[in-house]
């Protein structure tokens, strides 16, 4: 199955099983957790069951293109259910079924994995999911964002695509992968893995991380305090990319990692509140059409 | 008649620590819950497999105990009037019981008289009708140190409940949780046996399980069927030439991580043999839980076991985790070579950024305050035997700089589990001193109970003070551990400070070491409205606190360390010198012949203001003996505790137990003439310091006495 196969599979099984289909958010982000479908959608009570993939970052992961699957950019696929349904793992074992892994042949587990994201004020306890021992799939259910606890909670789920397709295609490494007949993820992201590897660890300008970081702060202060939530949404998000850049460069001291992460977390903090009230003064209408 | 009842509380995967948590939390809980509701039953046993938590109670009666209970009401004198009518207040009474006056009889409770009251048979409810209320809270009051809640449920537990199977005998014991209601429905192997399985009767529970769900409920059983995989591989197939490593604690969490367990062997390329042993073998267990194994000369070799859950494997599996290890050893060699890029003075410098404690400054903060106080028990006395030999001081203070440096290189922070050993490899292959690489890893030692010691002098006394160091600051900063909380562990440091002292037979007063380890914390951050003395007593006394625990374990005496401690002393190693002198003594002679002389000296003394003994006073032939005898006794002893002959100090005692007895039995204390009287009680005060020196003896508690 070619890579783009796998992505078509899930994005049919999640339709299939009630979940809206969306596109990526046009934003730098380390996880599909920060995309407001899910990092703001979790909040509050009305119901929400949404699939997308997302382009990732992670710049500490860059191995300049030599692990054969560590790498500072990939793709993942996110579902998040809320609430989390009561057959959820057996839907996530329906999903892989769809992708035609045989479960009677295959070992797989889900591995206690609690996962918390400081910099959002998030905490979930869940599971990565091994297939014959590779990480595939992080499964997490939701208990706190931006400091809030949640109710209902939601069922995250996080596919490693390339994982996934490494372990459906029976290939040693990313680079190898069939994205499509005849063109190989290789072809598609080896050179910029390599560049920006380069630029993560060697380039980037620290001074102007560090400018950037103050100045979407300030921003964000101003944006949110006119109500504009969605917009201070992404400011939070370029908060915690550029702190991510500057934590590749080891530009941040172990001590002031903390103050940093405080400092965006209080930033996700004033934004979840604001879109819960938010939420509540329009009444909720996603619970209304139940 | 007596039936079994199995319970089971199914759930999603339950990590490895939640599992025993679960069996022991829900044990307890049954257990009191029966017995509260009076339903005697043989014994319960638990079991747990990922999916599930178990409790089997055998013998369960069917029929509660009868309880009879008194209702007492007014006097009879307020119950009934002159004529023996009753009163309102006697009617009012029997109204709330639902019964006639008529009905209700004379109660007398003892001293206080007698009322008109009931004795109450309180009804033998069936077992049934009970267990619904006992099972259902028992699900509610187990508690796990992580819980989540899920869905809109209220519920709190590790991991959601999917399902709950409630068997008495053939009968399910009905009740509702959330949304679920209990059953005789369990569910197998998640993708062996998808479906659910209906279960018979309590009996047949395990034997239904594991042949139609293919789930093995008893951890005990998982374990040993790895073990015999694994020793039939070691002798059979391998023929004694590779042996694999045999870590407990993964071992435990193996086997709570399978519900059916089956080993595979994987082999990895011969490319990654160059990784040192210590951290390959850490790389192979850590984030995929596999074993390693190692060839006839003790060398990891290339092959690894998978114990993965229960699946037959067509190759799919062997290869898929191969692939896995393959790229988690790539990614440790990428660590251990970027490591290499660097020296100690990098990582040293690094430390400034990172924080030991909020308000406790940085990790470089510690390692200059280790290389103060590790001097300082090196240069106390028993430590300073040390400086004899070789540099041994030159070599506590380069290993207290590096020991935390490997906090910070890419090995440990992405193998947390090998701090120590990161170090100790690091400081090997960068030409340091053996006694330094290794005082590095031993520093950290004990990490858990009955974990092994530190074997150098520089590994012992670097590992007393990285320990006594984070117990003075977290006292300084309030995180004093009491009952079960202890999040930072300061109980089982304190236990590694006390077995360490023992093993390098170092010789010190803990209020001194801790009073310095303050000071240099007080000289760089501020404690407001902190009293160092509280703060000093607090710590020695949590010490001392260890070694008494130790004490304990063995069933040892804990009156002669009261007794010891009443002389003040507080070097653990001089406690512990004395403890086994008395106790060898105990044995042997009769130790009464030192206390009671000593509790009649202390019964005259207590509470009186006390002078030096004048000579002239001293008229009666036995006071005048007892004077000569404590001016020599107390010569001879005083050397002898320099020599640390706690046996020769308690003949000595022995034997002025009986000058002492004599002084009592032919002198009058209390005469009177008030300045004779009081000479003689500054004698007996002396005399009493005497004892005290080594031990306050009236503090053994011995037959028959404590005070005479």
């Amino acid at each position: 199955m070619n890579f783009q196969d796998i992505i078509f599979n899930l994005q049919k099984y999640w339709s299939d099983n009630g979940c809206i289909i969306k596109q990526p958010m046009d934003l730098e982000k380390g996880a599909g957790t920060f995309n407001p479908d899910t990092f703001l959608r979790c909040l509050g009570p009305e119901p929400w069951n949404v699939a997308y993939v997302e382009p990732s970052r992670r710049p500490t992961d860059g191995r300049y293109g030599q692990n054969p699957f560590r790498t500072q950019f990939y793709y993942q696929f996110q579902v998040l259910l809320k609430p989390s349904p009561d057959d959820v793992i057996d839907l996530y074992l329906g999903s892989l079924e769809s992708l035609g892994i045989k479960l009677k042949l295959h070992d797989i587990r889900f591995v206690e994995d609690d996962w918390q994201s400081p910099t959002i004020g998030a905490v979930g306890l869940g599971w990565e999911v091994w297939a014959d021992g590779m990480e595939i799939t992080q499964f997490t259910y939701f208990q706190q964002m931006g400091g809030f606890m949640l109710k209902p909670v939601s069922t995250e789920i996080t596919y490693g695509l390339e994982r996934i397709a490494m372990y459906l295609q029976d290939k040693d490494s990313f680079w190898d992968l069939k994205w499509s007949d005849g063109i190989t993820y290789g072809d598609l992201h080896l050179e910029s893995e390599k560049q920006w590897s380069v630029y993560n660890f060697e380039v980037a300008s620290v001074s102007m991380l560090l400018d950037l970081f103050k100045k979407y702060e300030k921003e964000f202060k101003k944006v949110i305090d006119k109500g504009l939530i969605f917009v201070g949404c992404e400011y939070v998000i370029k908060c915690s990319h550029i702190f991510n850049l500057l934590d590749a460069r080891e530009a941040i001291s172990v001590a002031e990692r903390t103050s940093y992460i405080a400092r965006v977390r209080n930033l996700a903090k004033i934004l979840c509140s604001a879109y819960l009230k938010h939420r509540e003064e329009m009444g909720y209408p996603l619970l209304k059409k139940e | 008649m007596r039936k079994n009842l199995v319970f089971e509380i199914g759930t999603e995967e339950l990590p490895p620590s939640c599992t025993g948590e679960g069996v022991s939390g829900l044990k307890e809980i049954l257990e009191n819950k029966l017995a509260e509701n009076r339903l005697e039953f043989e014994d319960i046993q638990t079991y747990s497999s990922p999916r599930r938590l178990v409790a089997v109670v055998k013998g369960l009666s069917e029929l509660q105990n009868s309880k009879e209970r008194t209702v007492a009401g007014p006097t009879l004198k307020v119950a009934f009037d002159k004529d023996g009518n009753p009163t309102r207040a006697a009617e009012g009474f029997a109204r709330s019981l639902n019964l006639k006056v008529s009905d209700l009889e004379e109660i007398e409770v003892e001293g206080k008289g007698v009322y008109l009251g009931k004795r109450i048979i309180e009804e033998e409810k069936k077992a049934v009708d009970v267990l619904p209320d006992i099972l259902k809270d028992s699900i509610l009051s187990l508690t796990f140190s992580k819980q989540m809640t899920w869905a809109d449920h209220d519920i709190k537990f590790a991991r959601p409940i999917r399902w709950i199977l409630a068997l008495y005998d053939n009968e399910v014991i009905k009740f509702s949780l959330e949304n679920l209601n209990s059953a005789n429905i369990t569910f197998g192997h998640r993708t062996l046996s998808p479906g659910p399985i209906n279960i018979k009767d309590a009996d047949s529970y395990f034997k239904l399980l594991q042949d139609k769900g293919k789930v093995i409920a008893d951890a005990g059983k998982r374990k040993e069927l790895i073990l015999n995989q694994i020793n039939q591989l070691e002798e059979d197939i391998w023929k004694g030439n590779y042996k694999v490593v045999l870590d407990g604690n993964l071992l435990n969490d193996v086997v709570n991580m399978v519900e059916i367990p089956n080993v595979v062997i994987g082999n990895f390329p011969e490319e990654f043999l160059y990784i040192p042993k210590d951290l390959l073998v850490e790389a192979i267990q850590y984030h995929q839980k596999y074993f390693a194994v190692l060839d006839k000369s003790g060398n990891v070799s290339t092959k690894f076991l998978i114990i993965q859950n229960g699946i037959k494997d067509n190759g799919g599996i062997k290869k898929g985790n191969e692939r896995v290890l393959k790229a988690r050893l790539s990614d440790a060699a990428f660590f251990y070579e970027e490591d290499k890029k660097h020296d100690f003075n990098y990582w040293a410098d690094k430390l400034k950024g990172v924080i030991f404690f909020s308000n406790l400054g940085s990790m470089h903060n510690k390692a200059l305050r280790l290389k103060k106080v590790s001097a300082y028990i090196a240069g106390l006395p028993g430590g300073s035997r040390l400086h004899k030999k070789d540099d041994i001081s030159t070599n506590l203070a380069t290993a207290s700089m590096l020991c935390k440096c490997d906090l910070v290189t890419n090995m440990v922070v992405e193998f947390p589990a090998l701090q120590g050993v990161v170090g100790r490899q690091y400081a090997r292959e960068k030409g340091e001193k053996s006694e330094v690489s290794d005082a590095i890893f031993e520093h950290y030692l004990p990490r858990f109970a009955a974990d092994i010691l530190p074997t150098t002098d520089v590994g012992l006394i670097l590992s007393i003070a990285d320990k006594i160091d984070t117990i003075t600051g977290m006292f300084l900063v309030g995180k004093i551990p009491s009952g079960s909380e202890d999040p930072f562990a300061l109980r089982r440091k304190a236990s590694g400070i006390v077995l360490s002292i023992l093993k390098g037979k170092y010789d010190f007063d803990l209020t001194g070491l801790i009073s310095y380890n303050q000071n240099l914390y007080q000289k760089s951050f501020d404690f407001r409205g902190i009293s160092d003395l509280k703060i000093n007593t607090g710590i020695k006394d949590f010490i001392i606190a260890r070694y008494r625990f130790l004490l304990e374990k063995k069933d040892k005496r804990l009156d002669i360390l009261e007794s010891i401690l009443g002389s003040g002393c507080c070097s653990i190693l001089d406690i512990d010198l004395r403890y086994k002198a008395i106790e060898e003594f105990i044995e042997s002679k009769d130790i009464k012949k030192i206390s009671y002389p000593m509790i009649r000296c202390k019964n005259i003394i207590d509470k009186k203001e006390f002078g030096e003994v004048d000579v002239e006073l001293l008229g009666e032939e036995y006071e005048k003996r007892l004077f000569l005898s404590l001016s020599s006794k107390e010569k001879a002893i005083k050397d002898l505790m320099c020599k640390k002959d706690y046996t020769a100090v308690l003949a000595e005692l022995y034997g002025f137990g009986e000058i002492v007895d004599l002084f009592f039995d032919k002198v009058l204390v209390m005469d009177k003439d008030k300045k004779v009287r009081s000479n003689r009680i500054n004698l007996i005060k002396k005399a009493v310091d005497l004892y005290l020196l080594m031990a306050d003896f009236s503090r053994l508690t011995i037959e028959g006495n404590s005070r005479i």
